[in-house]
């Protein structure tokens, strides 16, 4: 897996993830993932559209990062997951504690309700 | 772990070779990933070496996939998960895998064997239409 970060705009940490999220490549983006996300607080927008694949162990970091930066007061927006990935994280409920988003509009919304 | 990558190509070849549908290939790739990956991890204590052994098998209107491990016993069907979150402060941050596999296989078995564990999934699928019939 791969991993980018960039600030998306003012106040709005963008992180892309793309690959496969099961078990060898989360391993690949986990540290630095953790590290982006949980070290301070911030609005972040995590952008899975590259994403080809998650399994149990990429949500796991998922809910490991949202919980920290939570905690911070700081809170985070899974981005356009694709159908399949969609589906997997819609399986356990997760959109129910970490808020998707199709569009920018959307995660703006959830960053201002936070 | 690294033997993931090789079923992640098994399933995908095998998904070619037979013409499943791109979300049935899913379905049984995510499927495979939890339980192999569990058995990887749990099934081994101690660094024993051991075997996982995974057989396709086409029938009519069904794929049936049985995986047999010879490390420590599990079952699958007997785990309870716990519910889906409310919250994310109450969220567990795992043991999700086991209800992936629930809600993706149609149907899943678990044997217990002399060696260890023999877990059978099955997945309901249309065989593909021939060429004769699509161009009826």
């Amino acid at each position: 897996m791969e991993i980018a970060v960039h600030e998306l705009e003012p106040g709005i940490l963008g992180i892309n993830l793309s690959g496969r999220m099961d078990v060898v490549g989360t391993q690949q983006i986990d540290l630095k993932f953790s590290v982006l996300t949980s070290t301070r607080r911030a609005q972040i927008l995590v952008d899975l559209s590259n994403v080809t694949f998650i399994a149990s162990i990429g949500i796991r970091t998922l809910i490991v990062s949202a919980k920290a930066q939570k905690l911070r007061g700081g809170s985070m927006v899974l981005y356009k997951p694709n159908d399949q990935v969609e589906e997997v994280l819609r399986a356990t409920g997760i959109q129910a504690i970490i808020p998707i988003a199709h569009d920018l509009d959307a995660a703006r919304g959830v960053f201002g309700a936070a | 772990m690294e033997q993931l990558r090789d079923l992640e190509h098994w399933v995908a070849q095998l998904g070619a070779e037979q013409l499943l549908s791109p979300v049935l290939v899913h379905h049984i790739d995510l499927c495979l990933t939890e339980l192999v990956s569990n058995v990887i991890h749990y099934g081994y204590p101690d660094g024993k070496p051991g075997t996982v052994r995974i057989r396709f098998r086409r029938e009519p209107e069904r794929i049936v996939i049985c995986i047999e491990d010879d490390g420590t016993p599990f079952d699958p069907t007997a785990y309870v998960p716990a519910g889906l979150p409310t919250s994310l402060t109450d969220a567990d941050t795992g043991g999700r895998g086991i209800r992936l596999v629930r809600h993706f296989a149609d149907e899943v078995h678990h044997l217990a064997s002399a060696a260890g564990n023999q877990l059978t999934l099955v997945f309901r699928s249309p065989r593909p239409a021939r060429a004769a019939d699509r161009g009826a």
